[in-house]
């Protein structure tokens, strides 16, 4: 999957429109990074890539770079 | 000395019994003198939970069951009732699975196995026990559904859940009605949150003071799981003898605000 797919796949999943994110970003400067989320990437990574997050994960993601880390 | 809860006599269905209320609720109701059907996936835990019973008092049997299957349900209660020796006074459905999802991440399959688990297969046990061949006639029968806080009140991500649980609310009043005839009650419990590994397991997925914020919501704080056994028990017995149709909101007065 390329780096645009796994972006357009975090829109979908942050509920943004298309385009509005990139690696760079913080996550504590997005407004939809809230529980509601973090609940939707769990998801998201298990169907999607067959992982499964932990809570800990989760608090340890600070851009989102770090998640498309995990999307492989 | 009489106890209005004595279940001597009596011979319960309980699913979900190898863990959280539904293990609670199995050991209370063999110390209150009940013959048990314990029914759940985990067959291992229902074989430590039957070990840890005496033995002094009912007769205890096992059966490992997958819900999900809901054609298998008839055959296990069949299949067990010969092996038990006599019919069945008491059911209560215990076994369930959370749902955390928010709506967007909900898939139609997801919400469909929490309903098949938590709600259908409840109507189904009702089915079979109040069949004839289930039920000993003779006697008051009394059915025990699990709802839920969130299913009397709203939360997010939790929909599946929610309805699952409301649901029960549904079937609950509707059977107390019409099971009344068959000399049967029908009756549920509502918990609030209490301390169970299906908690724990939500917990870890929210930040550290989600448990703070939990136990807020409580006036009386988190609950155990023997708070709901307890309830289960008083309406499994003769105390409740004329109760049906009601919904215990067993929640530490979460649903009082």
């Amino acid at each position: 999957m390329s780096e645009k797919e796994k972006l357009a796949l975090l829109e979908e999943t942050f509920d943004v429109d298309e385009g509005a994110l990139n690696p760079e970003m913080l996550l504590n400067d997005i407004d939809e990074y809230d529980s509601m989320t973090k609940l939707s990437l769990i998801v998201m990574v298990e169907e999607e890539f067959g992982k499964k997050l932990t809570g800990a994960e989760i608090k340890g993601f600070k851009t989102v770079q770090d998640i498309l880390n995990v999307m492989v | 000395m009489i106890n209005p809860m004595s279940l001597e006599g009596k011979s319960i269905i309980i699913t979900g019994a190898a863990s959280g209320i539904g293990r609670e609720c199995a050991e209370l109701c063999y110390a209150l003198g009940a013959n048990l059907l314990l029914l759940d996936l985990n067959k291992d835990g229902l074989l430590t939970l039957k070990d840890s019973l005496d033995g002094s008092n009912g007769s205890v049997i096992i059966r490992e069951v997958d819900l999900e299957n809901l054609d298998s349900i008839k055959g296990v209660i069949a299949d067990a009732k010969n092996e038990l020796g006599c019919s069945f006074t008491g059911l209560v459905h215990c076994a369930g699975i959370p749902s955390v999802l928010p709506l967007r991440a909900l898939s139609n399959e997801q919400f469909e196995r929490v309903m098949r688990i938590n709600t259908e297969a409840g109507l189904v046990l009702a089915k079979c026990f109040s069949s004839n061949s289930g039920h000993d006639t003779s006697k008051q029968g009394s059915i025990v559904f699990i709802s839920s806080v969130y299913g009397v009140v709203g939360s997010a991500a939790n929909v599946a859940y929610a309805t699952s649980k409301a649901a029960i609310i549904g079937m609950t009043k509707s059977l107390a009605i019409e099971l009344v005839k068959k000399n049967i009650r029908v009756n549920c419990v509502a918990p609030g949150f209490i301390k169970t590994k299906m908690a724990n397991g939500i917990s870890s997925l929210f930040d550290n003071d989600y448990s703070d914020k939990i136990e807020e919501m409580h006036p009386l704080g988190w609950g155990e799981a023997i708070d709901i056994a307890n309830v289960i028990a008083f309406l499994l017995s003769d105390a409740s003898k004329w109760t049906t149709g009601a919904v215990f909101n067993v929640d530490g007065g979460f649903t009082a605000q």
